[in-house]
């Protein structure tokens, strides 16, 4: 099965997709500070956005594709700005300015990501000095996230095929059942990752990627 | 001197169930050795004692070397084992990185193993996929990189878990004509009877844990109530 939920557009070519991607970190993170660290000025944060909305455009990324990764982060970005007005005088003040901040934060980071393929990313975060083991769990990661999301879409399908009542409290023990079963499976497919591993020499010494 | 030589393999499971009772075979050099049986007859269980994965008891050599915690490492190096499920053996990122997995552990030197990867794609027909990511990639494509990913390790002893299952008729075939092609000792393990009488020069039967039978492919697989007597069946067109 074919899966395109992380970096689905990293395999667009545009001359942001052409940069190089420690050149890419680096530079977003730069931004990121700056934007932290900025003068609270409109006009500060309105040259970022319209510049990040600029970078967008010529990467070819849709913008509907970075709206709705947006709206997936924005949730947590409201909860936690939310309390900000009742413990501040400039609460609302405050608020707001975490709200842009932040915003403009995700959206960088949704540009770098998307535009990079994941490979890459590991690639120069591990040259820009990110530790050899945080770099391997990144990496079995976004490897395994798409076999347990295959697992999980097929005991998902069979269960719908199986059931023909709808009872809410039913659904949430087949669900916990669910996870449950998913849980040893991927138990199970560690130890085997881990056999082949060792089958090539892996010895519990990371080599560099 | 013999590839391999097994000698009254025994294996229990920690639940209790015993899997192997006393397996004997020997596997000569460049030979290419199938075991077949039924599900469950204990061969994947064989292939994982034979890598030293499992803990196991009786004797088992690979090239006049005994097989135990001291030799392990240097036995393994001898070793390509592609399991059954291309999702267990490819865990990088993308196909260079796990092509390169098992030389770069190897101590192969840096500037060789970019050669020796473009080398082991191109054998399996997939030059050119350096980049990919394996969730990218179809089910046989999949297959044919987890051979790679240990052909570039340069084996003298190739062990595959079913090596044909779930792929289509047109990736089958081809995976048949690679593994032809591909010349080392090869023990392969299956139920695919077709593939193996393609492949293999001799057989070992198991079921339930047992030798049933040993010797050359078509003696066995020709005898069809040993066949049927051990679950076992051969394609119509035989």
């Amino acid at each position: 099965m074919k899966h395109f939920y992380l970096d689905k557009y990293s395999y667009l070519d545009s001359p942001v997709h052409r940069i190089r991607p420690v050149i890419k970190i680096v530079a977003s993170f730069a931004f990121l500070i700056y934007v932290i660290i900025s003068p609270e000025k409109w006009w500060n944060y309105s040259i970022g956005f319209l510049g990040l909305l600029f970078l967008i455009f010529i990467s070819k990324i849709p913008f509907s594709f970075v709206v709705k990764r947006t709206m997936v982060i924005l949730p947590f970005l409201i909860l936690v700005i939310i309390f900000i007005p009742f413990f501040n005088e400039n609460g609302i003040k405050i608020a707001g300015l975490t709200f842009i901040k932040s915003f403009l934060s995700i959206i960088t980071l949704i540009l770098l990501t998307s535009t990079t393929k994941f490979s890459e990313l590991l690639r120069a975060l591990s040259s820009l000095g990110v530790p050899r083991i945080i770099i391997l769990i990144l990496s079995f990661m976004y490897r395994y996230f798409f076999v347990l999301v295959d697992e999980l879409e097929k005991m998902l399908r069979a269960v719908k095929l199986r059931s023909f009542k709808n009872n809410r409290f039913k659904t949430f023990s087949i669900l916990a059942n669910i996870v449950g079963v998913l849980f040893i499976r991927s138990y199970e497919r560690s130890e085997r990752v881990y056999n082949a591993m060792s089958m090539r020499g892996f010895d519990g010494e990371i080599k560099k990627l | 001197m013999k590839a391999i030589e097994v000698e009254d393999l025994h294996h229990t499971y920690l639940d209790g169930t015993i899997s192997l009772k006393g397996v004997s075979f020997s596997v000569k050099v460049n030979e290419t050795f199938s075991v077949i049986g039924p599900n469950g007859a204990g061969k994947t269980t064989l292939l994982l004692a034979l890598c030293g994965l499992i803990p196991f008891k009786g004797s088992i050599k690979i090239f006049d070397q005994v097989l135990n915690n001291r030799s392990i490492k240097e036995i393994r190096k001898n070793l390509g084992f592609v399991s059954q499920d291309p999702d267990d053996q490819l865990f990088m990122p993308n196909v260079y990185d796990d092509v390169a997995f098992g030389p770069k552990n190897l101590g192969f030197p840096e500037e060789e193993i970019s050669e020796i990867v473009k080398e082991a794609l191109q054998v399996v027909g997939l030059a050119g996929f350096e980049t990919r990511s394996p969730h990218h990639l179809s089910f046989g494509e999949k297959k044919r990189v987890s051979l790679a990913t240990v052909l570039s390790m340069k084996p003298k002893i190739l062990l595959l878990d079913e090596p044909t299952s779930n792929l289509d008729p047109r990736s089958r075939r081809e995976f048949i004509e690679l593994l032809q092609r591909v010349k080392c000792t090869k023990i392969i393990v299956g139920h695919d009877l077709d593939m193996i009488v393609k492949t293999s020069q001799r057989v070992l039967l198991l079921n339930e844990g047992k030798k049933i039978a040993e010797g050359e492919t078509l003696d066995i697989l020709k005898n069809k109530e040993l066949l049927e007597a051990n679950g076992l069946e051969l394609p119509g067109s035989f």
